[in-house]
């Protein structure tokens, strides 16, 4: 018998990945974060 | 209770949040798990009623149909199937096919149900009474880890979970029902690792979504678990009001994996010949434990992920969103009568 191919079947399960969902990550470099923290100055200064 | 409702575009904010909550979550999770309904109409209609009774429109026969569960020659026999819920009351519906009471919040031997939830869901699937569950001659093992309100702590229904992987060979366990859900999920989330852990030792795993649709994200856990199969209500919110809760998972996974009616739904009360309406997903994951129970007493030896891929090959598409509908509605009719199907070569 031939294992079946099919994106569904994953080594850890049944299930079908979400291509569209956007995932991002949670770092943000040194300049990311003065960017960052002058923007919300300026947001509470306004 | 504590609620926490997010969306994926308050990813960050959430992960604060989380990582508040990972921290309570030692050995008693103090965040509250919720039966997974709402009572939309409750009526005491003696045995026979409930047909000549207008207002009773939908009814476990009716989801029978629109599943495509006519006549079967299967009817779950000695399939076990444990229920995590807020108790059973003995009535004639379940015979002496209740095997097994567990009393994990008050030690209690004898059985009882103190809200009524348990002994809904568990007509749906097993109940052999007036109204037919989908699985009507299956072994009945009733674990009570939810109070009178309908709430309780994660580490009794772990407990519970424990309980089912100890003694899943003495009462033959082949299937959990789990209409209890929290929509309070933390990082590495114990009851998803609990519920993967009966995956893997053979148990089917069969969850409500929750009714905390229909924003994005929004099912409840452990219907987040990848391995598990999360049931959404195929008519929420066109008769209850109620909105299933809608994947994706914080991990991408589309979910709900199936859909299965879930509004005013009668099943048994627990006066004995008396029935009540409820909605919700709670209703709609024992339609498919029952119809689980079928196939394997057709066919024993399928594992889990073989049980889950046949339902998703049998089910017919309501040309919902993804993330809606998953592979669509249950045909048990097709799944009784497909071949099997062995997703992994067996060893």
């Amino acid at each position: 018998m031939s294992e079946i191919k099919d994106s569904t079947i994953h080594e850890d399960g049944i299930y079908d990945i979400d291509k569209s969902c956007r995932m991002g990550i949670f770092a943000m470099d040194a300049e990311e974060r003065l960017i960052f923290a002058l923007m919300a100055v300026f947001l509470l200064v306004r | 209770m504590h609620r926490l409702n997010y969306s994926l575009t308050s990813v960050r904010m959430m992960d604060v949040i989380l990582k508040k909550s990972a921290k309570t979550a030692d050995s008693r999770i103090k965040y509250s798990l919720d039966i997974i309904d709402s009572v939309v109409e409750e009526r005491q209609t003696g045995t026979g009623a409930a047909y000549d009774n207008p207002m009773v429109y939908t009814h476990i026969n009716n989801a029978k149909k629109a599943v495509k569960c006519g006549d079967m020659p299967y009817s779950g026999k000695g399939v076990g199937i444990a229920f995590l819920d807020t108790g059973i009351c003995r009535i004639p519906d379940f015979g002496k096919r209740i095997v097994c009471f567990r009393d994990f919040l008050n030690g209690k031997k004898n059985m009882y149900d103190d809200n009524g939830h348990g002994t809904h869901v568990t007509g749906i699937a097993s109940g052999g009474g007036y109204y037919k569950g989908m699985a009507p001659q299956s072994d009945i093992i009733m674990l009570k880890v939810l109070n009178s309100s309908g709430q309780g702590n994660a580490s009794d229904v772990i407990a519970g979970i424990q309980w089912i992987a100890n003694n899943r060979r003495k009462y033959n366990i082949k299937i959990v029902n789990m209409s209890i859900g929290t929509s309070s999920p933390v990082n590495n989330d114990p009851l998803v690792d609990a519920v993967e852990r009966l995956w893997d030792m053979g148990i089917v795993v069969v969850t409500a979504a929750g009714n905390n649709g229909p924003s994005p994200g929004s099912i409840s856990s452990p219907g987040t678990s990848r391995k598990v199969i999360t049931v959404a209500s195929s008519d929420d919110e066109k008769d209850s009001g109620i909105f299933s809760g809608r994947g994706p998972t914080r991990d991408c996974i589309i979910k709900p994996d199936i859909l299965a009616p879930g509004s005013n739904i009668t099943s048994c009360r627990r006066t004995a010949g008396t029935y009540r309406k409820l909605s919700g997903t709670s209703m709609s994951a024992p339609i498919i434990s029952g119809a689980i129970a079928l196939l394997l007493e057709k066919e024993p030896e399928l594992c889990p992920d073989d049980v889950k891929y046949m339902l998703k090959l049998s089910s017919d598409t309501l040309n919902m969103p993804p993330n809606r509908q998953g592979w669509g509605m249950l045909n048990v009719e097709k799944l009784i009568n497909m071949e099997a199907v062995y997703v992994r070569n067996k060893g």
